[in-house]
């Protein structure tokens, strides 16, 4: 049985280390590493710009807003379409150059970080890593942090926070 | 019938249980679905590895490793007795070793649960920090491409989940969902 035993963890014990080498791989194929990768690495922008919008969504019976008309596909769908009514509260572009980005107050108070963190890792079109929290009044965070492999034009939704017989739906966009 | 143990599925796995108590085993593993489906991804994981390593190495370490622990076993029980000290009696010597082979066993019981959560984890799918009571069901993950992908979110003290919603073309969009009580 002793012996069972250590056959057992000898295997499984390798199989741990098999389990380091996609983590080393990552690090191996950060950015800023340098590598015999046959292309060459997208050049990072130097600076993006954050596109927030954000919307309350309720039950009102009011429709989608027209000026968030194009976002229709997704709030007419699971989770979105438990709410009817989606009105434009904020509009608003925040500059976001590499290794910071912008704040935003929100309409309960709480304040959403964009942070442009740098190029992502991306076998197709170029991803952009994009950090985003939320925080309360006090400076406690709500949202301690997302990180998202942003597509250019193609927007990320945070939504959940209530707000005035309703919910905050933020959707974040990264444009040059 | 009586219950295998959980190290008698070990050695079931391993074909290192008695023949007689394998045929028992078997009979129950074969009354009790759920477990016999359990044994049976065991048993796929050990093989698939073992393969591996047969491939790569084609040498097998337990028994270099037992032989390394007979020698310095019988080196223990060859070598004078020590002067009257607690952690050098016999016991507490052979406790040590005990202790040694738990952790390892710990070890890798925490290895193979990690492995068993990556291997049965959606590749790269987020995984929301806690459960989440989201106001409907949520569309799972489209096939399509994702435009927005999820690298890591922490949720805090609040629970959240991360939604798919396909878009305008074939792309998914991700949904940070945070779960909050909502206000009075």
């Amino acid at each position: 049985m002793r012996r069972q035993l250590l056959s057992r963890a000898l295997v499984v014990a390798v199989a741990a280390a098999g389990l380091c080498l996609p983590v080393s791989r990552t690090f191996a194929d950060a950015p800023h590493a340098t590598s015999a990768s046959a292309s060459a690495p997208a050049p990072t922008p130097s600076s993006l710009n954050a596109d927030v919008l954000v919307m309350h969504a309720t039950n009102a019976g009011g429709g989608i807003d027209p000026r968030v008309k194009h976002l229709t596909p997704q709030l007419t769908r699971p989770p979105f379409s438990a709410y009817d009514t989606y009105k434009l509260l904020i509009d608003k572009r925040l500059p976001a150059p590499l290794g910071g980005g912008g704040q935003l107050a929100l309409p309960d108070g709480r304040t959403l970080r964009v942070t442009y963190k740098g190029l992502a890792e991306s076998k197709g079109d170029a991803r952009y890593k994009v950090a985003a929290t939320i925080s309360d009044p006090k400076g406690k965070d709500f949202l301690p942090l997302l990180e998202v492999a942003a597509k250019l034009d193609e927007p990320f939704f945070v939504a959940g926070q209530s707000y005035d017989k309703g919910i905050l739906v933020l959707a974040i966009k990264m444009t040059r | 019938m009586r219950p295998p143990s959980a190290l008698e599925l070990m050695a079931l796995v391993d074909g290192e249980l008695d023949e007689a108590r394998e045929a028992e085993v078997e009979r129950y593993l074969a009354a009790h679905p759920e477990l016999a489906a359990a044994v049976a991804r065991e048993r796929g994981f050990y093989a698939e590895v073992g393969a591996a390593l047969d491939r790569r190495a084609g040498i097998d370490l337990t028994d270099d490793v037992m032989a390394a622990i007979d020698r310095q076993g019988a080196a223990l029980r060859n070598a004078p007795a020590p002067a009257a000290h607690p952690s050098a009696r016999p016991s507490a010597t052979l406790a040590a070793r005990g202790g040694t082979v738990i952790t390892i066993a710990l070890f890798a019981a925490a290895a193979a649960v990690m492995l068993w959560w990556q291997v049965s984890a959606p590749a790269r799918a987020p995984v929301a920090v806690a459960s989440v009571s989201p106001p409907v069901v949520a569309t799972p993950a489209a096939p399509g491409e994702p435009g927005t992908s999820v690298s890591a979110v922490d949720f805090g003290s609040n629970h959240g989940a991360i939604f798919f919603v396909r878009g305008e073309n074939t792309e998914t969009t991700p949904v940070v969902w945070i779960g909050e009580d909502p206000q009075p």
